[in-house]
């Protein structure tokens, strides 16, 4: 019996020094991007393997550089901006479109959501020309609304959405009607607030998604004062060339809003990935 | 058919009548303030609804009707070594030549973007769908990268073809430095077609030093601004009885 308890202690220690090891490679680049943010470039581009930290001090103002060339407090802005209207426009487009594929009764439903479907199998770049010619047209380029033009509507969501509302069972649908509930009353009071963890996980990888869109903040926001973190880390890496500290230092300070929003949000992204079974 | 469409016109003018008098009933003895609470309270959904409607609809009118967007000229400039972007010295020294009001409109110059489509996988990046999208909308009207580069993209048929009439000034002025290559498309043509101009002794190297060794500009295929790029290459080739556009 003490044998036993023991062997399962030993597997347990083990268990623990292998994810501790697991979590010390995944944290590897972090720390070397924080690191190389902190050192000179020669330092930076040294491949010595023991030049781990910096030899020639701290080298802090090379976040004060890189704030100063690039407007920081811009970037982050535009990107809070384009995933705060994002999240709220694909949340809400997704659960009125899901709770209609997944209560209502209409004509030419399986259709339209076959199309929906489809939309999922097609390659997102395939849409890439046809919106940006629609957003230049509107005279929408270097907008927010440019931004978040491809993120109004979003087929993962409804389809997210329409699995949440088909899972609820149909009494509570039923005794709403019979107190004398229409449609909107029973779909905005009954069952919108039963698919909240639906909506949450969509929320997350709506804005997980958003923040590391690169190609479409790319072409629809050349200006400077209105492109978002990602696609400015990008024009940085032209700027800076072999700058390692100074690029290191600007993606630093480029994930700093994804780690607070995972802090404060962490249980929801658990949930999330959990609840849809996908992946960041 | 008209008929039944009357009918229901009807029906639901019907139906909007009857609401509208069941809800003056309810609120007639109440208060302004009561009656304001009343509506909130109950279509607080359709009045958020309707608001976003409307100024969204306002918005994009005032975008449409008053907002002057576009670009004087659009430059890729793929695999620099130097920055040649918006604000660098490129930028600031080509406006005042051109004459350009970037208050107007805008002079794009994007120099950090990197695909080759001369390597394998060297197109597999959002830089190139990037350069897609905006050759394909037109926008784009200059790309400049290596030669080995340039050719496979000109074969693609994505850079315009310079021996057609409306580049005849280029031809005249820089058919010496043409670049050719055979189209992929071989109902376009199966004899080599100039798609790009070497521009490797032009101030993009020496000056600007965003490349070593070869470098070729080749025009976009849907450009509507061949004077801006004939501005542009006047600028770069040193062309000192060039006309700057704006001036002349």
């Amino acid at each position: 019996m003490e044998g036993a308890e023991r062997r399962a202690r030993q597997r347990k220690i083990i268990m623990h020094i292998i994810l501790v090891i697991m979590s010390f490679i995944m944290l590897v680049p972090f720390a070397w991007m924080i690191l190389t943010a902190l050192k000179t470039k020669g330092e930076a581009i040294s491949v010595n393997p023991f030049y781990i930290l910096p030899h020639a001090g701290w080298h802090w103002e090379n976040f004060g550089t890189v704030w100063k060339s690039y407007n920081f407090v811009v970037l982050y802005k535009n990107t809070l901006l384009l995933i705060f209207f994002r999240v709220v426009c694909a949340c809400l487009t997704a659960t009125m479109a899901g709770y209609a594929f997944g209560r209502l009764k209409f004509p030419g439903k399986k259709f339209l959501f076959t199309l929906v479907l489809i939309q999922m199998m097609i390659p997102a770049q395939i849409f890439i020309i046809p919106q940006y010619l629609m957003v230049s047209k509107m005279k929408m380029l270097n907008t927010t609304f440019g931004l978040v033009f491809p993120g109004l509507v979003t087929a993962f969501g409804t389809y997210l959405l329409k699995t949440g509302y088909e899972g609820l069972p149909k009494d509570l649908e039923e005794a709403a009607m019979i107190d004398g509930c229409n449609v909107g009353q029973r779909f905005l009071k009954i069952m919108m607030p039963l698919t909240r963890s639906s909506m949450i996980s969509l929320g997350i990888f709506t804005a997980v998604f958003a923040f590391k869109d690169l190609m479409w903040p790319m072409i629809v926001c050349t200006n400077a004062q209105t492109t978002t973190l990602s696609a400015g880390l990008a024009k940085m890496q032209g700027q800076y060339g072999s700058e390692y500290p100074t690029m290191m230092a600007a993606a630093t300070l480029a994930v700093l809003p994804m780690i607070i929003i995972y802090v404060i949000f962490q249980k929801q992204f658990v949930e999330g990935i959990a609840t849809s079974g996908g992946k960041l | 058919m008209k008929r039944e469409r009357q009918e229901k016109e009807q029906t639901l003018r019907g139906k909007l009548a009857a609401w509208y008098r069941a809800e003056m009933k309810k609120t007639a003895y109440m208060t302004g303030r009561e009656r304001a609470a009343y509506v909130i309270h109950y279509y607080w959904i359709w009045i958020l609804g309707i608001s976003c409607a409307f100024i969204f609809l306002v918005y994009v009118l005032y975008r449409l009707l008053f907002v002057n967007t576009g670009y004087w000229f659009y430059a890729i400039y793929a695999n620099t070594m130097e920055n040649g972007g918006y604000r660098s010295a490129l930028w600031y020294d080509f406006t005042e030549y051109a004459g350009f009001d970037p208050k107007e409109k805008q002079i794009e110059m994007n120099a950090a973007s990197w695909f080759d489509p001369s390597v394998r996988g060297g197109t597999m990046n959002s830089y190139f769908q990037a350069f897609v999208a905006v050759t394909e909308a037109g926008d784009l009207d200059v790309l400049t990268m290596g030669k080995d580069g340039i050719v496979k993209i000109g074969e693609s048929g994505r850079l315009a073809d310079l021996s057609t009439p409306e580049y005849s000034v280029f031809r005249e002025k820089y058919g010496d430095r043409f670049i050719y290559c055979t189209p992929i498309d071989e109902e376009y043509s199966t004899e080599p077609v100039p798609i790009a101009i070497d521009v490797s002794d032009s101030l993009l190297v020496t000056k600007y030093h965003l490349y070593e060794g070869d470098c070729c500009l080749g025009i976009g295929e849907y450009t509507k601004r061949a004077d801006a790029v004939e501005t542009f290459l006047e600028f770069i080739l040193g062309d000192e009885n060039a006309v700057p556009a704006g001036t002349g």
